[in-house]
């Protein structure tokens, strides 16, 4: 029980910390919704994005509905951009970029809880059901992680709508054990 | 001043030009990965390179330290905030780190400073 606490409380830290620079230049307002383990239910289209250590010991992956990517984007980059950007790619660099932001501030704060340097992957975007995805990416590093799957519920909050995205982190039993 | 712009991500590297040409600078030259990135860096007339800490084909830190001293201003643009990571930039001579994602205001208080 501690130690899921003390787990709840680096990533609580980590998440924050990108909220908090997220905050200061998007006109939607992000915020941490739940800490829980395992992999949500419902299954839908998604666009996810997705980094992984160099020493495959932690993975770590930003899921959002593929229908709420164009509202999230809107409200990060800013209303009046629609005319200057057609480009669907356009969509997929500013979601990559946002995970990039969360993710690496929770592993940085995993790094600096144990004091290592964690060096991930570039971001990358994957398009596809996120149950899919999910066992894909597990699958790639299984050996190296722990059973246990972290999740993040986050929200965007803008004109009193929310977006809900998802995080999962996996960490291999080594890291688990420092935490 | 002429900056060189190393950054993977196409939107990240926009909007900093965009940011960079308001400011009175010019992007003399941009790269998106690690081999780009070291020919840019040999064959551009540059003051300042930003510089992505996690580009395609290594990493910021393997390009300075490829260079050994690249004798230029160098601002680390960066979503990793490890203190180690930190620590060591700071030892091969980075002037400021620019955490992701940053206002125009942080972008030029950071040029000016360095």
């Amino acid at each position: 029980m501690e130690r899921k606490t003390q787990v709840e409380e680096v990533f609580i830290k980590g998440i924050n910390k990108s909220f908090e620079r997220i905050n200061k230049v998007s006109s939607s307002k992000w915020f941490l919704k739940n800490f829980s383990t395992g992999i949500k239910g419902g299954d839908f289209e998604s666009v996810s994005v997705y980094l992984i250590s160099d020493k495959k010991d932690v993975a770590i992956v930003f899921v959002i509905k593929k229908d709420d990517v164009y509202e999230l984007v809107k409200f990060f980059v800013g209303r009046n951009i629609d005319n200057i950007f057609s480009s669907s790619k356009f969509y997929e660099f500013v979601v990559c970029e946002i995970g990039n932001i969360i993710l690496n501030s929770i592993i940085s704060e995993i790094a600096n809880y144990i004091g290592v340097k964690i060096i991930p992957n570039v971001p990358a975007v994957l398009n596809g059901y996120k149950n899919f995805i999910l066992e894909n990416l597990s699958l790639m590093i299984e050996e190296n992680l722990n059973k246990t799957i972290f999740l993040l519920d986050i929200v965007s909050n803008v004109e009193n709508k929310n977006i809900e995205m998802e995080v999962y982190v996996m960490l291999s039993p080594e890291i688990v054990k420092k935490l | 001043m002429n900056i060189l712009l190393i950054e993977d991500n196409s939107y990240t590297r926009l909007t900093i030009k965009v940011a960079i040409e308001k400011m009175g600078h010019k992007v003399i030259a941009e790269a998106e990965n690690f081999e780009e990135a070291i020919e840019k860096i040999n064959n551009s007339d540059y003051d300042i390179i930003l510089l992505d800490i996690l580009i395609p084909g290594g990493n910021g830190i393997d390009i300075i330290k490829h260079f050994g001293n690249i004798n230029k201003k160098i601002i680390a643009i960066t979503a990793l905030e490890q203190d180690l990571i930190d620590k060591e930039l700071k030892k091969l001579g980075v002037k400021s780190i620019l955490r992701k994602p940053f206002s125009y205001d942080e972008l030029e208080k950071a040029i000016k400073e360095v």
